[in-house]
């Protein structure tokens, strides 16, 4: 924790992942090579991938705050799991509004009801219904609850991943199917993902940060009451 | 933070821009080139000017189809970009009203203050 904070003051941290990202841009352009299927379109690839991933890690920190939270009571493990579920989230918007794109030029259709398609949507809706959860209750009662719910919704994560698989869909490429990558496009997509775990990383630290000071704040607030009274 | 975000913006809406503009073959470039190949491969074409259509025809069809792909690209990275920057200055708000918060907590605790030593 006392890392984090630390890291968070850096402004350095947020220039260079600043920079990562227009680096990303630059190499997805002008350095990667077109793919000969999908041609241009698979550009779309590098941060439509690089996102599910993250969205696979941030629900997963979530997941592991939760628990520890149900454990430990920790107010700050709870603070934490928001955080990386909020970012999570639009992590998962973005997939979920860059794939339809993918969708109309590869398969002629903005939406179907594929299994993987259709897990990612029930994995973003739960998380929709986390935050709903969380405004919707006070204090300890909104700590627990959606300490559960982030550790249910993180079981869906296990299904999207394995949907291919499981249904045996023939519109996503299977689990480590052979694809015919090149050694720039393989680079440039290693950057993609490390710029986004480092993204990611960025606005965890900031978002938990907020989230601790608003916490400290509302605790100051309600003892500055009682005294008032 | 809100000039980083709009400068951010329009340097990627820039970029992003700058990628749609495929390159446009004229038709002196493809009469160059069928002359090209015809001296290098001295194959004798009877209809040169049904070949130049065919040629042009081929050319702006693969335009248009790389113009289709292009914006595809482009409107994915520009939603995502958007996502983004939407998130980051809910960001933004979130930090100003916290601060805003907090001035206002400083200012009534330092009120009751005074008011304790009167």
């Amino acid at each position: 924790m006392a890392i984090l904070r630390g890291l968070s003051k850096s402004l350095y941290v947020y220039a260079i992942s600043a920079l990562l990202v227009f680096i990303s841009i630059y190499l997805i352009f002008s350095y990667a090579q077109v793919e000969k299927t999908m041609l241009e379109v698979q550009k779309i690839f590098y941060f439509h991938v690089s996102a599910a991933i993250t969205v696979y890690i941030a629900f997963g920190v979530n997941f592991l705050f939760s628990i520890k939270y149900l454990i430990k009571r920790k107010s700050d493990d709870d603070l934490l799991a928001a955080a990386a579920a909020e970012i999570g989230l639009v992590f998962c918007t973005v997939v979920l509004l860059s794939g339809p794109i993918w969708a109309r030029y590869a398969w002629d259709t903005w939406w179907t009801w594929e299994a993987r398609l259709t897990s990612t949507l029930v994995l973003w809706l739960m998380y929709i219904g986390y935050f709903i959860l969380r405004s919707a209750l006070t204090d300890d009662k909104r700590r627990i609850y959606s300490a559960v719910l982030g550790i249910i919704a993180f079981f869906d994560v296990p299904i999207v991943h394995f949907a291919t698989k499981l249904w045996e869909t023939k519109m996503h490429p299977e689990r480590g199917a052979k694809l015919d990558v090149l050694p720039t496009m393989r680079n440039t997509w290693m950057i993609v993902l490390v710029t986004f775990f480092i993204l990611f990383a960025v606005l965890l630290i900031l978002q938990y940060r907020t989230k601790r000071i608003e916490s400290r704040y509302d605790g100051i607030a309600q003892k500055h009451l009682q005294e008032l009274n | 933070m809100r000039i980083v975000i709009v400068l951010c913006c329009l340097i990627v809406i820039a970029l992003l821009f700058s990628a749609l503009q495929v390159p446009i073959i004229d038709i002196s470039e493809i009469e160059k080139a069928i002359n090209d190949v015809k001296s290098e491969s001295q194959v004798n074409i009877e209809d040169e000017e049904a070949l130049k259509k065919t040629v042009n025809l081929v050319v702006k069809e693969l335009e248009s189809d790389q113009r289709t792909r292009l914006k595809y690209l482009v409107s994915a990275y520009l939603v995502i970009w958007l996502v983004f920057m939407l998130y980051l200055v809910r960001l933004g708000r979130q930090q100003q009203a916290l601060d805003q918060r907090l001035a206002q907590l400083e200012q009534e605790t330092s009120d009751s203050q005074d008011e304790s030593i009167e």
